[in-house]
């Protein structure tokens, strides 16, 4: 009872508690190898201290970056860094127009970048989304993506300037040839690689000890054939399940880590209230035209225009058709109708005649 | 010739695809050649075999060679046609004409397709001696491709040339047609086209005789003999020409299908040596891993199956949404708006509605036989009607969603393509699941199961290049290039496919005696 009364007075005095260490420890230990950060980067960002921010700014690039499964290398300039965060982190929605303002050589800010890393901990799912993108492949793997992921932008963007002015469309015939005779040969390969593959898992059946496999994989049986080219797959394997367990630490401490996170962002709240509201104004005045020179933007604009084109026309099908159709069907049933109501109508009169006795008509 | 820029494009486009295909072929011959490794003996310690790779993978320009075939090819085609055309021309002959225009039209589309089929070809010949008493107005008949007369005695069998078949290229493909014969001549389109008049079959063929002088080029070189003789008979020539092309179909078939012929020398190896050398099939089942690799790897799959069950606690989700909302009230626009991120994904979820919603229509019968019918047609296309319009209003909203969301883009600058990472959507973002962290078992039974489902994988690339393709290029060079345009089944088969949206999630291809679903 004691103990929990201090815990609660020191997050109220807002004083880290014991767990904090480890919460941030097992978050770092469990982000991947090569976008690891110190935990004291993030001690330090929570103070805001510049030195912490080139470093955070990396962080983001290296993380973004795999998500997004583009290229980088070490020596990526620290401003190509800042202007890909800055527009990844819009792209996925993050809308704090303090980090649009940080400055683009990357030495102030920690403090907004940390809660933009753990905005988007929690938004993209980062720890998950990585642990399974940079899994190990051990095993003999399909994808069944049929997502348009092959790179069309190298089709599409093709736009050479050829030494000759003209094509001869023999020469696109002949291409076009030279590709199917490719698809075919590619269809083959798959053939006879799915031969080999069959007849591997068949030999190895009831090998492995893992039950639900029952059979080696490729990697697998190479490994038995030639351990030592594969020191490297074992190494990988155990820095794996480190990081593995480290994920499954900070699951255990992640409250810690969100209540901390809230009361930065208290404090900030508390701090900036004064100055922010002031520039908040002079912000919204500033804001830019849209920028025609977003290649992304007219990509999706042009979609766009597509798609309510098709609809468009589609709908203008359908109200054809339909009042078509309704018209056919008050033509062809009004007949009927009308003469369904004469009959009724003159039995109406019929029976008055007769008596009120049957009323079988008029019962539509 | 075509305009220059779109000759241009199109030129560069097919330059980049095929070299993306040099790409994948490079990388599966290093698997294959890993694999074939593992099945020779077991201790066998010679290098990788020299590969029968093609060499003209890397040419942009045919070489002279092909070129000077590809000219005696189009000149021996030219003969046909004339002497066709000359046939027509005497009406006394009518019967004799047909027999020769049947074959005329035979020899132009049958080039890519039998591989067992130089008899009827030879049969052509005997025809126009035989003239079979038939007083059939060949003409006007079209007879069904399915019929098979009596052997070979009258002309239309000739159609047996268009049987289906997968491209010439695959030996030991699975038989299954339509597979990979649908980049080529489909059977259907085969037959429906078998009436066609000449230009087309002319289009077609030549569209196909590239294919034909690389698969030449490739053979042995007896070919030579057949285009140098026989010119004193322009319709011998063609039919040898014909019948030479099949050879080759044959030959470059086996060609190709020589590769896949070595895994089964190589398991016959394994078969026939003596017990004690060992290969995989005899040692298989008796194999057992390292101690180390079968500690680390049940140690991480332990801790995987631990990450995947593992729940956010009560506590950490409520602190976590404590935190997340206090955040967005900082945002810029407090209010949920889709983020780019999300537009992009709605929008990419609304591309081939239209195209889906065309089919419905064009399904709805014109004139529905009873009143039942008619009204429910008629429901159906007004339930249409309203789907379409909450459609286009779907649209309205991503639009102003995509513009107020522009208007807060950051400022870039310069290298606009570098920075964006839009350019490189987040794959795997758009394929959501809930359970990122399994990794579902695809169990399979049989060999054949396999072999299609990498089939129709090959088959979903090569659409989506295509439409690629088609998307970059072109309207009007289309009839030219004779691209085939993805039928009806084949786009339903896209889009069925890409319904389920979690299509990035790797699975492990197992071999089990009886089939299991799996965790898929």
């Amino acid at each position: 009872m004691r103990g929990r009364q201090r815990e609660q007075l020191r997050e109220q005095l807002r004083e880290p508690g014991p767990a904090l260490p480890a919460a941030v420890g097992a978050l770092c230990r469990a982000l991947p190898p090569r976008a690891r950060p110190a935990p004291d980067t993030l001690r330090r960002a929570r103070f805001d201290r510049p030195q912490a921010s080139v470093d955070f700014w990396r962080l983001l690039y290296v993380l973004l970056k795999q998500i997004h499964g583009g290229r980088w290398t070490e020596s990526d300039a620290i401003g190509a860094q800042v202007r890909f965060v800055k527009s990844a982190l819009w792209y996925h929605g993050y809308g704090r127009p303090q980090l649009q303002r940080l400055p683009a050589d990357g030495s102030a800010g920690s403090r907004e970048l940390l809660l933009a890393f753990s905005w988007l901990l929690h938004r993209l799912r980062l720890l998950e989304r990585l642990l399974a993108r940079n899994r190990l492949r051990t095993g003999d793997e399909a994808s069944v993506c049929t997502c348009e992921d092959e790179l069309p932008s190298s089709l599409e963007g093709a736009a050479e300037a050829g030494p000759e002015d003209r094509v001869d469309v023999r020469y696109l015939q002949w291409l076009n040839g030279r590709l199917r005779l490719q698809w075919c040969s590619l269809h083959a390969q798959h053939q006879e690689q799915c031969k080999l593959l069959h007849k591997i898992h068949l030999f190895t059946n009831g090998s492995h000890m893992d039950q639900n496999l029952g059979h080696f994989s490729v990697t697998e049986t190479d490994l038995i054939r030639r351990p030592e080219n594969y020191k490297q797959l074992l190494q990988l394997l155990e820095s794996e399940t480190m990081q593995l367990e480290a994920f499954l630490e900070w699951k255990q401490l992640e409250p810690v880590y969100w209540q901390w996170m809230e009361t930065v962002l208290d404090n900030m709240a508390e701090e900036g209230n004064i100055c922010e509201s002031q520039d908040a104004h002079v912000e919204k005045r500033r804001l830019p035209e849209v920028t025609s020179c977003c290649p992304w933007a007219e990509k999706l604009t042009g979609q766009m225009d597509r798609l309510s084109r098709d609809l468009m026309a589609l709908q203008e099908q359908l109200h054809q058709l339909v009042a078509q159709r309704r018209a056919a069907w008050w033509e062809k049933h009004r007949f009927w109708l009308c003469r369904s109501r004469e009959t009724c109508s003159s039995e109406l009169k019929r029976k008055e005649s007769l008596g009120p006795s049957d009323d079988f008509c008029c019962q539509e | 010739m075509l305009p220059a820029g779109r000759g241009r494009r199109a030129a560069a486009a097919l330059r980049a695809a095929l070299g993306e295909g040099a790409e994948r072929r490079r990388e599966l011959e290093r698997r294959a050649a890993r694999s074939r490794a593992l099945l020779r003996l077991w201790d066998d310690e010679e290098g990788e075999r020299p590969q029968p790779g093609s060499s003209t993978e890397h040419e942009d320009r045919p070489s002279p060679k092909e070129l000077e075939e590809l000219e005696l090819l189009n000149r021996a085609l030219e003969k046909a046609l004339k002497i066709r055309k000359s046939i027509l021309k005497t009406p006394l002959e009518a019967q004799g004409a047909t027999a020769q225009k049947w074959a005329g039209e035979a020899r132009a589309p049958k080039k890519a397709e039998e591989l067992q089929v130089p008899v009827p070809v030879e049969n052509v010949l005997e025809c126009r001696k035989v003239r079979a008493g038939s007083k059939k107005p060949l003409l006007s008949k079209k007879p069904s491709p399915f019929q098979l007369r009596a052997p070979y005695r009258t002309d239309p069998d000739v159609k047996k040339l268009q049987r289906k078949v997968p491209a010439r290229c695959v030996a030991q493909g699975p038989r299954t047609a339509g597979k990979i014969s649908s980049k080529g001549m489909t059977s259907k389109q085969g037959r429906s086209h078998r009436t066609a008049s000449g230009t087309s079959a002319r289009e077609v063929c030549a569209a196909a005789e590239p294919q034909e002088t690389l698969g030449l080029s490739e053979s042995a070189p007896n070919e030579q003999q057949s285009f140098s003789g026989g010119d004193s008979d322009a319709g011998t020539n063609s039919i040898a020409a014909g019948k030479h092309l099949l050879d080759a179909g044959k030959k470059s078939c086996g060609f190709l299908g020589e590769s896949s012929n070595k895994v089964d020398t190589a398991g016959a190896w394994g078969r026939s040596t003596s017990p004690g050398t060992g290969t995989l099939q005899e040692k298989g089942s008796q194999l057992k891993l390292p101690l180390p690799y079968k500690k680390a790897y049940s140690k991480n799959s332990r801790a995987w199956e631990r990450c995947r069950l593992c729940q956010t606690s009560a506590d950490a989700a409520a602190a976590r949404t404590r935190f997340m909302e206090k955040i967005q009230m900082t945002f810029c626009s407090p209010k949920l708006t889709p983020s780019p991120a999300e537009i992009e994904e709605e929008l990419r979820g609304l591309q081939d509605v239209p195209s889906r919603l065309r089919q419905y229509v064009e399904v709805e019968p014109a004139d529905p036989p009873t009143l039942q019918g008619e009204y429910e047609s008629l429901l159906t296309l007004e339930g249409l009607q309203t789907t379409v319009s909450q459609c286009l209003q779907k649209l309205q909203l991503l639009r102003a969603a995509l513009e107020s969301q522009l208007r807060l883009r950051p400022d870039c600058t310069g290298d606009v393509g570098s920075c964006s990472p839009a350019c490189h959507p987040a794959r795997g973002q758009t394929c959501d699941s809930a359970d990122m962290l399994a990794v579902p078992l695809l169990c399979y039974s049989s060999l054949q199961e396999l072999r299609d489902l990498f089939a129709l994988k090959l088959q979903v690339s090569m659409l989506h290049q295509e439409i690629a393709l088609q998307k970059g290029t072109i309207t009007g060079s289309q009839n030219n290039l004779s691209w085939k345009r993805p039928t009806t089944s084949q786009i339903q088969l896209l889009a069925l496919h890409r319904q389920p949206k979690n299509p990035t999630l790797c699975l492990r291809v197992l071999s089990k005696h009886s089939w299991r679903s799996g965790s898929l």
